[in-house]
């Protein structure tokens, strides 16, 4: 599945974010220098979030930005982004967000199966503090290999 | 029974979504073929539910359950399962 591409260049640890679109373009950067996506996905992905708020923000503390391809995603690609400062994405239950899980897909349906396992992690109830408290983009990939051992 | 899950892309979200109805729907012994979809496509759909936030609920049709989160299981039975059941029932 998409976890198992999680490299430590997809991962940024205790970034800091001048606000929420500053924060998907964080995670926008690390698909693009992995060659998944293209600068209009991640100008897609905050357009996406004008557009319908801010329902990508999951849980408490945590958003998946995402957005739909056009062309300009070459692969299906997973990255993890955690602020240094959490930022307000205006969602009223569960600001401020500190956790990203930026996503892209050139396919909308076949290529994402793997989302499905992807929420595993949210069965983990600390999941996000887990993240939070990592101190390395090396220790961020550990803790999200946990999630999906079992 | 149709049920559709909605987000506003059809691809992240409501996919995770499906799948947890999907997993509810298998533990109650309810057949049921969940799909997810974009707010545009389902737009013009006719399930016999539609599953999705606060947020898109007015833009939607027809039957429609509202879920605090796209994720979490338990907030997810909690807030649909009577929905589902019903239109089980009437499916």
């Amino acid at each position: 599945m998409l976890m198992d591409e999680l490299t430590s260049d997809l991962v940024l640890c205790r970034a800091h974010a001048d606000g929420w679109q500053d924060a998907i373009r964080l995670a926008g950067s690390l698909l693009e220098g992995a060659g998944a996506c293209d600068p209009s996905y991640t100008a897609s992905m905050i357009a996406s979030v004008e557009k319908f708020g801010p329902y990508m923000v999951l849980e408490e503390g945590i958003a998946m930005p995402h957005a739909q391809a056009a062309g300009n995603v070459s692969r299906p690609a997973i990255c993890v982004v955690t602020l240094a400062d959490p930022v307000p994405f205006g969602h009223e239950e569960f600001d401020p967000v500190g956790v990203l899980i930026g996503i892209c897909a050139p396919d909308p349906t076949a290529h994402l199966a793997g989302l499905t396992e992807l929420s595993q992690m949210f069965d983990d109830e600390d999941a996000v503090a887990k993240l939070m408290g990592c101190e390395s983009s090396e220790e961020i990939l550990t803790v999200m290999g946990s999630f999906f051992s079992s | 029974m149709h049920i559709i899950t909605v987000c506003g892309n059809g691809i992240g979200s409501s996919l995770m979504l499906a799948g947890k109805i999907q997993e509810i729907c298998d533990a109650e012994g309810i057949k049921a073929d969940v799909e997810s979809m974009d707010l545009n496509a389902a737009s013009s759909a006719k399930p016999d539910l539609f599953v999705t936030v606060k947020e898109l609920a007015p833009e939607l049709s027809g039957n429609v359950v509202i879920v605090r989160s796209y994720v979490n299981a338990k907030k997810i039975r909690e807030d649909a399962l009577e929905a589902i059941k019903a239109a089980a029932a009437n499916a």
